[in-house]
């Protein structure tokens, strides 16, 4: 019998909402809602729209449909948003029976720029060519006479940026659309069957680099030698991505009254349509073979992201035994796999190579491809028990094996310096690539005393292991010791607070071809201390107050150079008022802050018999934060009027502080540590909305937004697509660069919003 | 309080005659529209599936005479909801995990009774992101923050990467490594690659803060630094640079090793191609 319930007629329970939630709208019933938008973007409309479209005119925001019969045994649920846009959403949910299913439809853009000018246009997938008469010009500019790159010509930039600003503006952006779906049968009592099937389409362009070495030596050679400068070592290009994922699964699980267990099989692919790229140099026109310079190209290849698929097969299940102890496990093997053809060393043939042997024919590669393979297994069981109400103690163990049965191939070189030259060995090692494996295995006991009702007090110590290959450090072995205490009073009061003591210790150091002491963070021994603390309380059922902090002290006792400390801050405060249903307010504070400090030590090439001069030593502070905060009204104003204000602002800033610890270098002069503008990145959001209810189905309203985005970054701020520059820093070092010009930059939106939503 | 009451069963029309309300809003509830499943001892949803016996509430309607689970303790609740759920897949990994043994508890995050009808598994929030940042108060700084994943617009929340009823690895990370996790929407990187980058295979998060970043891409630290930290073999990786460098500014590093995450070229033993 279809069920004709009749929609609540009691309200929703009172939600503040934040002043950084989410602006997307669900619908409880069915229903629409659309309207009018304008749109007004002053700067950079990329960064605006990095996720989303917000275009002018037409809307429909939400939209659902949905029905089902008295007992759900027969349902349906469609929803869509942003319908018609690029960053839409579909889904639908159905019932029948024991038959349960899901499909979706989700388009999730990614901009990257809408003033971009690239040089290069592409007659084909992964092919991008540069117009002759732009190749020449540009090769013309590289003034070589007096062998400083036409350092002493005053016409040449000029003449690059103008060449530069002919080329079009264009938009990069990869566009994901992903459609699929899940089903679920009950095929017996207690017995599921599921699968499920996804596909992702990624379809654009997006910016890659590479470069275009020329470097020369300043002074000549031994100890004259200063140091170099470099020409043409950047490259920028609109990568295609045309990227097809499809992922597919199929599960069986059974339940009884104290245990659940299920297999499970999966599926993932990868395919890209464009395995190369074939690309232009810009800066030549033809390839330049010299003893002088390096053997510069003047077409590059560079191979895009390979083919390849995992399947993966995962046995899990959890029991419940005597005195309240739960026995759970996962266990998986999955295979992973990667053939692609490789591309030839270069398309230079320009370079220096035995004679007879041409390296741009893939048939003179050893091998026609990896045969990639890789072969992970894991492991994990939880013993939890709680035999009495006071006491409950847990033993973990994991273990993670990732093996890499890759190909290992000796080849007999390789075009080094970004296709300028060709080397057979890399500081005297050959050139082999050298399939690398490491398994991790963590195991820990966790013990919970409940002395009072109100009071918990957890203890616990973890062993994590690693065991690799081929890294400079192949073991580690690290303890972890935890303390901590929770407090609950009935639901006014919850606090927890907990310290972590964690020691990592590094077997033997092998830096291999690395500086004899730097040390890797991820694998150097490390003492760690980690704060954390958390409390809610609402000590009136309107009022609710949230925060927490965590602090973490990392420091590397067996670095002598590399980082050597980090300290690492989080925290946040949250406040919602509702005295009333028909009002609230909300204010929130958000804090990560990451300060990191590193040595390092400006490598002399050999000059005076030593590498590593302690005059040339350097040290960096790195400060990063991030700071949130905002605050929110809603309410009614009765007579069906209700309003909705939010403002929050993000501002995010990094700081660099370089210095030479033992003064200044008077000997070597890229040994001096100059400061670095800051990074800062501001976002203030204002949104007000004001609703009318016409009818209890009918609400009429109107939305401001008012977004402004502030970018001030180094990194980026300098870029213009044509760059040559004298660097102050060496007087006689001259570059040039050519460059898409993508980055984000700050913008100010406005937009004004008129709406309808209508429950049928 | 918080245990089941001796005494007989009264159903729900008893029940509903007080509490109207939240019988009008259960009869679209999940527990009801269970598809035809029986999973009840009464063979339906009754009130006094979760509630227990309430003939002496019904008596004498005080808080203490019926299981309350406002009431309860995360753990005592949790251990009502598991009377049931323990047989859903989806708490296989639940016992011992972050939030299991009172740390959380299931009506920390769902509600029976106030979730919004629209609400995915009865959330206590409209939205899991919204949810989540209840608790983890300090990750509202990421929503906004120059780099970050697509969350505000809805694509992603926090469960697309997080198993809040438990999982087998740190962090309730969905999938059996943090990479593995990574690799579901960037398959791209997942190789395995002729040249592979080490600290990139083992651990994405060496170098990405998958929250939020000040710097491009969810990257840690600006890119050159980054990679200064665990590389001085050549002589431009170890100088301090100014500003307005090539192997600064840009993609720093990357502008000539773009390659970072792997290389499938024969020419690529530094990334370079």
């Amino acid at each position: 019998q279809e069920a004709t319930e009749p929609e609540p007629t009691t309200p929703e329970p009172v939600q503040t909402p934040s002043p950084w939630q989410v602006d997307t709208f669900t619908f409880d019933n069915n229903g629409i809602l659309g309207g009018f938008q304008f749109v007004d973007v002053d700067g950079d409309s990329a960064k605006f729209e990095e996720y989303r479209t917000v275009p002018s005119g037409g809307f429909v925001d939400s939209l659902r449909f949905a029905d089902t019969n008295a007992d759900g045994s027969r349902m349906f649920d469609a929803r869509a948003w942003n319908v018609g846009r690029i960053d839409a959403r579909y889904t639908l949910k159905a019932r029948l029976g024991p038959v349960s299913a899901i499909g979706f439809y989700d388009q999730t853009p990614h901009l990257y720029s809408v003033h971009a000018r690239p040089a290069f246009s592409s007659p084909a997938p992964g092919e991008l060519r540069v117009p002759d008469p732009v190749q020449a010009a540009f090769e013309a500019l590289d003034d070589t006479s007096n062998g400083q790159a036409g350092a002493d010509n005053p016409l040449i930039p000029p003449l690059g940026f103008l060449y530069a600003s002919t080329f079009p503006e264009t938009v990069l952006d990869v566009q994901r659309n992903t459609g699929g779906g899940a089903a679920n049968i009950a095929i017996l009592p207690n017995w599921n069957l599921g699968g499920y099937f996804s596909d992702e389409q990624r379809d654009g362009t997006k910016v890659t680099s590479a470069g275009s070495y020329d470097r020369q030596a300043i002074g000549g050679s031994g100890t004259a030698h200063t140091g170099d400068y470099f020409r043409t070592p950047d490259l920028e290009m609109p990568e295609p991505v045309s990227y097809s994922t499809k992922l597919y699964g199929v599960s069986m699980d059974f339940s009884g009254p104290s245990f659940v267990v299920e297999g499970r099989a999966d599926l993932s692919t990868f395919d890209n349509d464009v395995p190369y790229l074939v690309f232009d140099n810009p800066f030549r026109i033809t390839n330049l073979a010299s003893t002088a310079f390096r053997q510069r190209f003047a077409e590059g290849i560079s191979p895009l992201p390979p083919d390849n698929q995992t399947e993966e097969f995962t046995f899990s299940g959890a029991v419940r035994l005597p005195l309240r102890t739960s026995l759970s496990g996962s266990f998986s093997w999955s295979n992973w796999e990667q053939n692609e053809a490789f591309a030839p060393y270069t398309l230079n043939s320009a370079i220096s190579v035995p004679a007879g042997f041409d390296v741009t024919n893939p048939a003179n590669l050893p091998v026609s491809s990896l045969d990639g393979k890789v072969s992970i297994n894991s492991q994990n069981v939880v013993l939890s028990s709680r035999p009495v109400d006071f006491v409950t103690a847990t033993a973990r163990f994991r273990r993670y094996d990732y093996d890499d049965e890759s190909r290992e191939i000796l080849f007999p070189g390789y075009a080094a310096g970004s296709e300028s030259s060709w080397r057979t060995n890399i500081e005297g090692e050959p050139i082999e690539n050298v399939p690398k494996d490491y398994t991790r295995t963590r195991w820990g006991l966790e013990a919970i005393v409940r002395p009072l009702p109100i009071l918990d007090i957890d203890a616990s110590y973890a062993s994590n292991d690693w065991d690799r290959t081929h890294r400079t450090v192949n073991e580690n072995h690290e303890d972890i010791w935890t303390i901590g205490a929770r407090l609950r009073m009935a639901r006014s009061l919850f606090a927890r607070v907990s310290y972590a003591y964690t020691s990592r210790d590094a077997s033997i150091y092998d830096p291999g071809l690395e500086f004899a002491l730097l040390r890797d963070f991820d694998v150097a021994a490390r003492v760690q201390d980690t704060y954390d603390a958390q409390f809610t309380w609402s000590p009136l059922p309107s009022l609710t107050l949230g925060g927490n902090v965590s602090y973490v002290q990392t420091d590397f006792p067996e670095s002598p150079y590399g980082l050597q400390s980090n300290e690492y801050l989080s925290g946040g405060l949250d406040v919602t008022f509702a005295p009333l249903p028909v009002f609230g307010i909300g204010a929130f504070w958000a804090r990560e802050s990451l300060d990191e400090f590193m040595k390092s030590i400006a490598k002399d090439d050999n000059i005076g018999g030593t590498n590593w001069l302690p005059s040339n030593a350097w040290n960096d502070n790195t400060a990063n934060v991030i700071n949130a905060y905002g605050v929110n009204m809603f309410g009614d104003f009765g007579n069906g009027f209700h309003y909705d204000l939010r403002y929050s602002a993000t501002q995010g800033h990094a700081n660099f502080d370089a210095s030479n610890p033992n003064g200044l270098p008077t000997k070597l002069f890229t040994a001096i540590a100059y400061p670095w503008p800051e990074i800062t990145d501001n976002l203030y959001t204002l949104r007000v909305k004001l609703s009318y209810a016409v009818t209890k189905a009918l609400t009429v309203g109107v939305r401001y937004w008012y977004e402004n985005f502030q970018l001030s970054d180094f990194m980026t701020d300098v870029m213009v697509p044509y760059m040559f520059d004298r660097v102050p820093q060496d007087l006689v070092d001259v570059r040039r660069a050519y460059y898409l010009d993508a980055t984000y930059g700050s913008y100010t939106v406005n937009v004004g919003t008129v709406y309808l939503s209508y429950v049928f | 309080q918080g245990q089941e009451k001796a005494g007989d069963t009264v159903g729900n029309e008893t029940c509903i005659t007080c509490h109207e309300d939240v019988g009008k809003r259960f009869a679209k509830n999940p527990h009801v529209l269970t598809g035809g499943k029986k999973p009840y001892k009464q063979n339906s949803a009754e009130c006094e599936s979760c509630h227990g016996p309430g003939a002496q509430h019904a008596e004498n309607p005080t808080k203490e005479n019926i299981v309350s689970f406002k009431s309860l303790k995360p753990l005592e609740a949790s251990e009502k909801c598991l009377s049931c759920h323990r047989q859903d897949k989806t708490q296989i990994h639940w016992a011992g995990s972050a939030h299991a043994e009172g740390r959380a508890g299931c009506t920390s995050c769902h509600s029976m009774h106030g979730a919004a009808p629209s609400s995915k598994a009865l959330l206590a929030r409209p939205k899991a992101t919204e949810l989540c940042l209840t608790c983890h108060t300090n990750l509202a700084r990421a929503l906004n923050a120059r780099s970050r994943h697509p969350l505000l617009e809805g694509k992603m929340d926090c469960a697309s990467c997080h198993n809040p009823h438990g999982s087998v690895t740190e962090s309730l990370v969905r999938r059996n490594s943090v990479n593995e996790l990574c690799y579901t929407c960037h398959a791209e990187k997942r190789g395995p690659h002729l040249w592979e980058h080490s600290p990139v295979k083992e651990n994405c998060l060496n170098c990405h803060n998958p929250h939020s970043s000040n710097f491009e891409s969810l990257l840690v630290a600006q890119t050159s630094r980054l990679c200064q930290q665990c590389h001085m073999q050549g002589r431009h990786q170890t100088i301090p640079s100014k500003a307005n460098e090539p192997w600064v500014f840009s993609r720093a590093c990357m502008n000539c090793h773009p390659k970072i995450h792997g290389s499938n070229s024969p020419s690529g033993p530094i990334f370079q191609r």
